[in-house]
C-alpha cells in the first residue's frame, strides 16, 4: 500500500485556531478575575511611554484615554471576548480573527502603557493570533511556518543579547537572580515547597549557576530551528523547561509563553489531537486540504 | 517522490507577498530597534535578563497594606493580581525620587522639527497633576479589588539579607503612608 504524504498543517487550521484562542481567552479571563483588564483599571492617571513608538502613537492620538473611559474600555473588552468566542465556534471567520487579534494587541498596548511596564510575555499571543486571519488553509500553512520562525527568533535574539550585554558570562547570575526575585516570596512563604526548592538551589550555587548558564545556552539551540524541523521536539522540551524554570526557580510568571509551544508541534501531533477529540475522523490527508 | 520545499522567503515571494512584507518589516524594525533602542510593541528587543545583575548582599521589596491586609501577595499565582499596583507604584516612586526622568527626546525633537511643529515631549511624560492624582487612583483601584476604598495605604519597604541556608532576614523596615 502506498503510504500517504504527510498532511499540511493547513488541514488542521481550525483546530490550531481553537486551541490558540482558547488558551488566550483562558489567560484573559484569569486577568479579568485579577483586575487585569482595561475596564477594571479605573482610568489611571500615570503612564510610561518610554521609547516605544506604539505607546507614543497611542498616547499622542488620544486613543488611550478614549479606551480607558468606561464605554471605550467595556467595548474593547467585549469585542475581545465576543470575537474570541466567535472564533471558537467558527474558526475560519476572518473578520472575527482580525477583530480578536487587533483587540488583543490594542488591549496589551493600553494596559501596558498604564501599568507603566511592558511584560514581553504577551508577545506570543500578540503576534501568533494574526495567523488566524489567513484566508485559506494554504495561506495559514505559510503563516504558521512564519510563526515557528518567530518562536525561534525570540530565543536566538534573547541568547545573542545575553552574550552582547554579558549576563551569560556572569557566573553568579543564577544565585543573584533567585535572590533578587524570590526575596519577597521566601519572606512570606518560608515553609512552602517552592521556598524549599529556592533554598536548595541557593545552597548549591554550582548547580544553580550552571543550570542558569545551561538554560541560556539552550536558548541558542533555537538557531537549529531556522535550518531544520528535525529538532523541533528538542526545542519544545527546551521551551517547556525554560518556562518551568523561570516560573518556579526564577519567580517570573511566564505562563502566557505557553502559546509559543504550539508552532513547534508537528502536524502529526495535531492529527492525533484531532482524532482524540473526534474519534472515527481520520482527517483524510488525501483530500484536497479540507480543514478539520 | 516528495518535492523539496523552496526556501521560505522565496515561497512567500511567489505566493504571499503580504506576509513576506510583514516578515521583512518585523526584521527591519528589529534591526532598527537593536541599533537605536527604540521599540514598536509588539516588536521587542528580547534583551530581558541580558544585563548582568549588580552583585549585592541586600535585597528589597515593598508591601502594600490597607488596614493591615496585604494587597500584593508575592505568591506565583498572584502575578496578575499584583501587576497593576506593583508596576505602577514602582514607576510612581521612581518619578518622585528623580530616579526615573523623562526620556531624552532631543534627537526626535530635531527630526520632528521637519514637520514645522514642536516635538510634543511634554505629552509623552506624566505631568505633576498625574503624579498628584496617582495615590487617589491607587486607592480607588485597590478598593475595587476589596470591599471598600481604603482611607490610606501603607507602603512597607523591606531591606533583607540571605543567610547561608537561604532564609531571608529583614535588616530594615520602613513604613510610608500614601494618604
Amino acid at each position: 500500500m502506498k503510504p500517504h504524504a504527510a498532511p499540511d498543517i493547513g488541514v488542521y487550521r481550525n483546530l490550531v485556531t481553537r486551541v490558540m484562542v482558547l488558551l488566550c481567552l483562558f489567560f484573559m479571563a484569569w486577568r479579568g478575575l485579577s483586575g487585569g483588564l482595561v475596564n477594571q483599571l479605573q482610568q489611571p492617571p500615570l503612564f510610561r511611554a518610554g521609547y516605544d513608538f506604539s505607546y507614543w502613537a497611542l498616547h499622542l492620538s488620544g486613543l488611550d484615554r478614549i479606551l480607558l473611559r468606561p464605554a471605550g474600555s467595556l467595548s474593547l473588552v467585549f469585542l475581545l471576548f465576543a470575537s474570541g468566542v466567535s472564533l471558537l465556534i467558527r474558526p475560519s471567520w476572518r473578520l472575527a480573527a482580525v477583530v480578536f487579534a487587533g483587540s488583543y494587541l490594542l488591549h496589551c498596548l493600553v494596559f501596558n502603557l498604564y501599568i507603566c511596564m511592558t511584560p514581553h510575555v504577551q508577545a506570543g499571543f500578540a503576534i501568533l493570533l494574526w495567523s488566524c486571519c489567513a484566508a485559506t488553509p494554504e495561506r495559514f500553512s505559510q503563516w504558521w511556518r512564519a510563526m515557528r520562525y518567530y518562536v525561534c527568533y525570540i530565543f536566538v535574539a534573547a541568547f545573542l543579547w545575553k552574550l552582547h550585554y554579558g549576563s551569560f558570562f556572569q557566573w553568579a547570575g543564577g544565585s543573584l537572580f533567585v535572590k533578587e526575585y524570590a526575596a519577597a516570596y521566601l519572606y512570606y512563604y518560608p515553609s512552602s515547597f517552592l521556598a524549599q526548592l529556592s533554598r536548595f538551589l541557593l545552597a548549591h550555587p554550582l548547580l544553580l549557576n550552571l543550570g542558569e548558564k545551561l538554560v541560556f545556552a539552550a536558548q541558542g539551540l533555537f538557531l537549529l530551528g531556522f535550518f531544520t524541523t528535525r529538532y523541533d521536539r528538542l526545542l519544545l522540551v527546551v521551551l517547556l523547561l525554560f518556562m518551568l524554570t523561570i516560573i518556579f526557580a526564577g519567580h517570573h510568571f511566564f505562563a502566557e509563553f505557553s502559546v509559543l509551544l504550539l508552532p513547534l508541534l508537528r502536524t502529526a501531533d495535531w492529527e492525533r489531537l484531532s482524532v482524540k477529540i473526534r474519534p472515527g475522523r481520520t482527517g483524510n490527508p488525501n483530500q484536497n486540504l479540507k480543514t478539520v | 517522490m516528495n518535492k523539496k520545499r523552496p526556501v521560505f522567503f522565496l515561497e512567500l515571494y511567489r505566493s504571499n507577498k503580504l506576509l513576506l512584507l510583514l516578515v521583512l518589516a518585523y526584521l527591519g524594525f528589529s534591526g532598527f530597534s537593536a541599533l537605536t533602542k527604540m521599540q514598536l510593541t509588539p516588536v521587542y528587543m528580547w534583551n530581558m535578563f541580558a544585563v548582568p545583575l549588580p552583585e549585592r548582599k541586600e535585597f528589597s521589596f515593598t508591601e502594600i497594606r490597607a488596614g493591615g491586609r496585604l494587597l500584593n501577595d508575592p505568591g506565583p499565582w498572584h502575578y496578575f493580581d499584583n501587576m497593576v499596583a506593583g508596576h505602577s507604584l514602582a514607576h510612581y516612586r521612581r518619578c518622585l525620587s528623580g530616579e526615573e526622568i523623562a526620556p531624552e527626546f532631543q534627537t526626535f525633537g530635531r527630526l520632528w522639527a521637519i514637520s514645522g511643529q514642536p516635538f510634543p515631549a511634554d505629552r509623552l511624560w506624566p505631568d505633576s497633576a498625574a503624579l498628584q492624582a496617582y495615590p487617589g487612583w491607587l486607592k480607588r483601584y485597590l478598593g475595587s479589588r476589596m470591599d471598600q476604598v481604603p482611607d490610606t495605604l501603607q507602603l512597607i519597604d523591606y531591606t533583607v539579607r540571605y543567610d547561608a541556608a537561604g532564609y531571608v532576614h529583614p535588616l530594615s523596615v520602613k513604613t510610608t503612608l500614601l494618604p
